[in-house]
């Protein structure tokens, strides 16, 4: 059967996930969608017929759920891009429901809290100030994304995890092939043996000599819980931190980056007294650039009235961020940053029992660049158009391939 | 249904049904309860559900864990010996009666 081109651009148009009109403004569907709250969409590449969230209360209500299901097991998992089995088995706690959830969960978290992470100011301090030396020892222009975005959160988390220097390269490498829209299923399903094998024998590292790092505590929250864990159990979580812990951040600092060099007022208004807008301003872009707008996907386990509608058992939803979060009731002109209001209930980090372990970490990441990038470089700005620049659509994480600056040397 | 006490820091009770598996959380979210403002909605990232839990000796809660433990460290109300995370505390049949106390503020 042949399709004629228009056609085809019609069903690109009609399958999920949808283009943005631009990284900070929802697709044009997405108004309508917003009225309704829950609307059935098919998903491209798996082409599952599927609910869609995009209402915050609705959102947070679903997410809140015990009937509702995180685990990628079930046939209509909102997958949306074709997944090897690992996807679905693979998972660590981001995938698991109850008690299994928790108590795995637990084992990481305790590296996460508001309290640990404020101890690595200075560290994340020094590790921002040497990438902007590294940047700046170049000669304009040059791609933020990689040099700065890339390199800042992935030798953060690698540090937090016990993986050496030398080895961030290839978890960069890994990172994208697996979260990335451009990678093929032979290369993701290879990527995830390749890091499996990685991690295996940096626990047998650390079962030896135990340091200072989450792998280690893990471990020991392990044993001190009585639970004995398998290496599977490990390299999952690690896997899981790993991507979650450097491709999410990066894509925020490149867009939020490239959102305040396109605001000058704000940027200005940011750099005059930092102290007072920054944590504001970093949950408002957050809030706008909902880069996890497609990465919230759940399943019913039960038929669950919910806005009106019936979601029946085994349905698969995907919970829209991007949309919530652009509740004028909750937040009134919605499209604006606004550091004022610089409010932490958004759902940016999501929401409920799989809410961001890593969101402090983030934060304070995204804090301490914004505070510092435009003191250190105050002419920085982009060597291209931000509308040419070429963006992830359909990725898990949405983000910006690249993100080319210049400044005056 | 197990009943549970939310004491407000200016004295008002209310008492609330809460249905097995939900968590004293969730019993005071669902039931319009203000004083518990649970912003992450019980990812235990957050410290805004903190409690202070009457006669904590004899309450039947599960034990705390590290990750509880360091966030209460950092609830806007100072930790005390009797402090948990309401979103940390599932409800059971044992726990029918319990009564916990809502700090001035949360956030």
């Amino acid at each position: 059967m042949t399709t004629s081109a228009a056609e085809s651009a019609t069903e690109a148009e009609e399958t999920f996930p949808y283009v943005r009109q631009c990284p900070f403004t929802p697709p044009v569907q997405y108004d309508q969608m917003m009225e309704e709250k829950l609307q059935q969409v098919t998903l491209t590449g798996s082409g599952l017929t599927i609910w869609t969230a995009s209402d915050y209360h609705t959102i947070r209500q679903i997410l809140t759920d015990p009937r509702i299901s995180a685990s990628r097991k079930h046939d209509n998992f909102p997958f949306y891009f074709i997944a090897p089995p690992e996807y679905r088995t693979e998972t660590s706690f981001i995938g698991y429901d109850g008690t299994e959830h928790t108590t795995t969960r637990r084992k990481a978290a305790v590296t996460f809290t508001n309290r640990q992470v404020k101890r690595l100011r200075p560290r994340i301090e020094e590790i921002v100030n040497e990438h902007i030396d590294k940047l700046l020892a170049l000669d304009p222009p040059a791609n933020f994304h990689r040099i700065f975005s890339l390199a800042v959160p992935m030798t953060v988390i690698c540090e937090l995890l016990g993986i050496p220097q030398d080895e961030h390269d290839f978890f960069i490498k890994h990172g994208t092939l697996l979260l990335g829209g451009h990678s093929e299923p032979e290369e993701r399903q290879a990527a995830i043996v390749e890091v499996n094998e990685y991690v295996n024998n940096l626990i047998a590292v650390k079962e030896k000599e135990p340091g200072d790092d989450l792998l280690s505590r893990a471990m020991a929250e392990y044993a001190a819980s009585g639970e004995e864990y398998t290496k599977r159990d490990l390299f999952n979580m690690i896997r899981l931190l790993m991507n979650g812990g450097h491709e999410t951040t990066a894509s925020m600092l490149s867009l939020g980056t490239a959102y305040l060099i396109e605001h000058p007022d704000l940027k200005e208004k940011l750099i005059a007294d930092p102290e007072r807008h920054i944590e504001g301003a970093v949950e408002e872009l957050v809030r706008i650039a909902t880069i996890g707008d497609t990465a919230i996907p759940r399943v019913a386990l039960e038929d669950i009235e919910i806005a009106g509608k019936t979601i029946k058992k085994g349905d698969g939803i995907l919970c829209l961020g991007l949309a919530g979060n652009r509740d004028p009731e909750v937040f009134p002109e919605p499209d604006k940053v606004i550091f004022e209001r610089g409010s932490r209930e958004h759902l940016g980090f999501g929401h409920g029992v799989h809410h961001c372990i890593g969101a402090e970490l983030a934060r304070l990441e995204m804090q301490i660049v914004w505070t510092t990038l435009f003191q250190r470089i105050p002419t920085l700005r982009l060597a291209k158009p931000f509308d040419e620049i070429d963006r992830k659509e359909g990725a898990v994480i949405y983000g910006l391939w690249e993100l080319p600056v210049t400044w005056d040397k | 249904m197990p009943k549970i006490t939310y004491i407000h820091p200016d004295g008002t009770t209310s008492v609330i049904d809460v249905p097995i598996g939900e968590t004293v959380m969730r019993g005071a979210k669902l039931n319009g309860v203000n004083g518990i403002v649970a912003q992450c909605g019980g990812g235990a990232s957050c410290g805004t559900c903190h409690v202070y839990v009457d006669d904590i000796e004899n309450a039947p809660l599960p034990p705390m864990h590290g990750v509880e433990d360091e966030i209460l460290y950092e609830t806007a109300c100072p930790r005390q010996e009797n402090s948990r995370l309401s979103c940390q505390l599932p409800v059971t049949d044992d726990l029918d009666g319990l009564v916990v106390h809502m700090p001035e503020t949360q956030l």
